[in-house]
């Protein structure tokens, strides 16, 4: 099995956009890349090459603007360290010429890599519920344990990127431009509507919201209603804290949550 | 008890338990029968479901034996539950894998080891009860010491620790060497 996240980036990519970031997962990944793609000899590193190499790619960096932490400039002075020793003239003294100042460095590489090596391992076994499940009895009462996944608050972000999906979803519908009004949609008018369904069920989904006829109208003031809904503490916005479960939720937060509706006061700009 | 029926009682056990079970629930709950022909039923019986067309599989599991299905119909059951498994990250994976190898351990000991931050993925994998705070570090700050739970070894379908993967000096050699190299695949 193929591992798309270790590929190498094509070759006809100019070198400048050819900055494969998710895999420089830390200032040791990015060691091991270089090493790895020069095919360097783990137990002799050129320190002066990997060092220009690394502080050329921690510029690149900086120059896409990306934050970066401070474990990646401490590998960046553990690497003029080390520099520096090897720059240094030996002292004669000893018959031996002490320990190799990259020793500590490549003693971490290797332990990097064992661990990666691990993972590997771990991730290609079965593993339960992707691969294997238990007989019927527990398994329902796994789910029930487990599911739905844990939570975490959405942000606004997590709110407009929900939006951008039901927008790309209808971007084909006849009525989605050319749209012919047959109802005047106020604020109140569709916080009151959520406000019924979230009174029935206390969480929702966001797809959930948009399940009838749509058009750019009915979406836009759905998303506003959200924001107030989410101002007034009437709901709570979550999402699953697990990658690759993008719903979002919604949540009731009061319980007599049509009369908080019916009471709102709104500077209803339709 | 006849062999045949014997066979059918140790099937219903392990259709009707919960968890994994220990191989001395078995002599409990059969005093009567010797533990050595309990062993071989169930070593019979795991060999029979073992075939790649057998739907179900009797895996030792976290210190004990338990039914499960077969991983190569995975797929269809999470067409039948809709279900979508728990993905766990690079990030997190390698997290895991130091902990289950090191624990107890502190999570200074494993930003170490990454060279980055972990606090997130450690409450990730926390939340999905695949590690847990299993005691303090009797240190300046009494640092959390993690460890795996039960339920990593279920997870992974392990028995125990001990059956965590070690690489051989082959995996060594590429390790050190080559390690842009394919692994070789682990036939199980």
């Amino acid at each position: 099995m193929a591992d798309p996240k270790t590929d190498i980036p094509h070759s006809d990519i100019p070198p400048e956009l050819s900055l494969d970031l998710p895999s420089f997962r830390g200032p040791l990944d990015l060691l091991l890349e270089l090493i790895r793609s020069q095919e360097i000899d783990i137990f002799d590193i050129p320190i002066s090459l990997i060092t220009r190499q690394y502080l050329q790619t921690l510029d690149q960096i900086q120059e896409l603007d990306l934050q970066i932490g401070g474990e990646w400039l401490e590998m960046a002075a553990t690497l003029v360290y080390i520099k520096s020793r090897t720059l240094l003239p030996r002292e004669e003294t000893d018959e031996d010429e002490g320990p190799d100042p990259r020793d500590e460095l490549v003693r971490r590489l290797i332990e990097h890599q064992l661990f990666q090596w691990a993972a590997e391992q771990l991730d290609d076994r079965p593993q339960l519920r992707r691969d294997f499940f238990f007989a019927a009895p527990r398994g329902q009462e796994e789910r029930l344990e487990l599911g739905p996944p844990p939570l975490k608050q959405a942000s606004l972000l997590d709110l407009v990127d929900a939006l951008k999906r039901v927008m790309e979803e209808h971007r084909d519908d006849p009525d989605w431009v050319y749209e012919i009004r047959r109802e005047k949609l106020t604020l109140r008018g569709v916080i009151l509507d959520i406000a019924a369904r979230l009174a029935d069920t206390p969480r929702i989904t966001f797809d959930e919201l948009f399940d009838g006829p749509l058009d750019r109208h009915r979406v836009v003031t759905t998303f506003l209603a959200l924001l107030e809904m989410t101002r007034l503490n009437m709901i709570h916005l979550f999402q699953p804290r697990l990658s690759g479960d993008d719903r979002l939720i919604i949540e009731r937060a009061v319980i007599d949550i049509i009369e908080v509706s019916q009471t709102l006061e709104l500077s209803d700009a339709p | 008890m006849p062999r045949d029926h014997l066979r059918g009682v140790i099937e219903a056990l392990l259709l009707a338990a919960d968890d994994p079970i220990p191989f001395d629930r078995f002599t409990q709950v059969l005093p009567e029968v010797p533990p050595d022909e309990i062993r071989d039923v169930l070593d019979t019986l795991q060999l029979e479901l073992a075939g790649p067309h057998r739907g179900i599989h009797l895996s030792r599991i976290a210190g004990g034996y338990q039914l499960r299905t077969n991983p190569e119909m995975g797929p269809h059951i999470r067409d039948f539950f809709a279900s979508k498994p728990v993905r766990l990250s690079r990030p997190a994976m390698e997290t895991l894998a130091i902990i289950a190898y090191r624990q107890p351990v502190t999570r200074a000991a494993i930003e170490d080891i990454r060279g980055v931050s972990c606090t997130g993925v450690l409450q990730t994998l926390q939340e999905v009860q695949l590690v847990a705070v299993i005691g303090q570090l009797d240190d300046i700050g009494r640092p959390n010491l993690y460890g795996t739970t039960p339920r990593f070894l279920e997870f992974f379908g392990l028995e125990d620790l001990d059956q965590l993967p070690t690489p051989d000096s082959a995996d060594w050699t590429d390790l050190i060497t080559d390690p842009t190299a394919e692994e070789p695949d682990p036939q199980q």
